[in-house]
């Protein structure tokens, strides 16, 4: 019962490094979990999204998918994307994506979806060219 | 996992709500590294289109379509270079046409002698596209027509036969280094000799060949009609008086 507890605080006050992690491809994600499913697990909302056809300079917005796996409503207070580097010679600082931070009410089993801005940078260099640059959400919630 | 163990899970659900957020309620936090598809995708630069060019005197303005990305928004400029007809090598283009052009044609000036082609390459802040396919071959100061023209028509007989400034037939005799602009109405007489100029572009410059002496005039032709092509502009025959 205590290491229940303090895993679970742990998670709520961590960046999510010794929680619960998430795989997938944008549109279908699993949780990867390399021990016994706990509730904690089961605690995590889901965020997925990708966008297309960004040049230097260009914007566009990002519509994420938030899904609730929980028994409950959750409200999203925030949600940050960080960008990996796609390919030799482009990093992804190049890529800009706005944070989303307000109350999303997410409720029981379903997805909602809320837009971010993502911005190319106008130095983007020649190499960036059709790269994709992957992503890694973090977020935080609340049950509603 | 057992009942008993399930229960305590619940009750370090609640738990953990009272340590991470007492005032807000439930506060967890989750890192979802994205896979696959997830993320965001560059597009590339679009392609040139072959340009036109159109030489004026020893001027060449070269045009070509807008490049646009997917979704339609244009890209900002091109990268113009005019290249060797004959070797391929690349020279060094004019002022007014180098570095980023950030419309769809430009005028190069003073234009050296030679047979160029001309290419576009769009460009998107330190991106760039696939550079275009070289347009019309344009000839400067050399035997035979420019603009693309076929030297169809385009000599003179020696001893005379083109027009004067009255709109008689000069003599190709005179001072040397004299240039002179004849009547418009003399024009029809050079038109006639070259018979129909199969222009590529509305104006062209049409020079004019002297059997044995090489080039001896030029004249700028243009406003096609009904299939045929008019001379236009003033007529000059450089070089002599007339």
């Amino acid at each position: 019962m205590a290491a229940v507890g303090a895993a679970l605080a742990a998670l709520a006050l961590s960046d999510g490094s010794s929680g619960q992690a998430l795989r997938g491809d944008g549109a279908s994600w699993r949780p990867v979990v390399h021990r016994r499913p706990t509730d904690a697990d089961r605690s995590a909302f889901r965020i997925g999204g990708k966008v297309g056809g960004l040049y230097p300079g260009a914007t566009r917005q990002l519509s994420l998918d938030v899904y609730n796996p929980q028994r409950f409503a959750i409200v999203v207070t925030s949600i940050t994307t960080s960008v990996g580097r796609p390919r030799a010679g482009c990093a992804g600082s190049n890529m800009t994506v706005a944070a989303f931070s307000g109350a999303l009410r997410v409720p029981s089993h379903s997805s909602v979806h809320v837009s971010v801005a993502v911005t190319l940078e106008r130095a983007a260099p020649n190499a960036c060219q059709g790269a994709l640059f992957p992503f890694a959400y973090s977020g935080q919630a609340r049950r509603a | 996992m057992s009942l008993a163990r399930r229960r305590c899970a619940k009750l370090g659900l609640v738990a953990s709500v009272v340590v991470a957020a007492p005032v807000t309620g439930a506060l967890a936090a989750w890192t979802s590294p994205g896979g696959g598809g997830a993320g965001a995708a560059a597009t590339v630069m679009p392609g040139g289109s072959a340009p036109t060019a159109s030489v004026y005197g020893t001027n060449v303005t070269i045009s070509w379509p807008a490049a646009s990305f997917q979704g339609g928004a244009s890209v900002v400029g091109y990268t113009v270079r005019r290249i060797d007809a004959g070797t391929g090598a690349p020279a060094t283009i004019g002022a007014s046409c180098s570095g980023v052009v950030t419309s769809t044609s430009c005028t190069e000036q003073n234009v050296p002698a030679g047979s160029w082609v001309y290419t576009d390459t769009p460009v998107q802040q330190s991106w760039s596209g696939p550079q275009s396919p070289p347009g019309n071959t344009v000839s400067l100061g050399v035997n035979g027509a420019s603009g693309g023209l076929a030297a169809t028509g385009s000599s003179v007989p020696a001893g005379g036969g083109a027009p004067s400034p009255s709109g008689g037939a000069p003599s190709p005799s005179g001072d040397a280094g004299a240039t002179t602009t004849v009547e418009r109405s003399a024009l029809p007489q050079v038109a006639g000799r070259s018979g129909r100029l199969p222009l590529p572009t509305p104006i062209a410059l049409l020079q004019l060949r002297e059997r044995g002496r090489g080039t001896v005039g030029k004249v700028v032709v243009g406003e096609r009609r009904g299939g045929r092509t008019s001379v236009r502009d003033g007529f000059r025959w450089g070089g002599r008086g007339v």
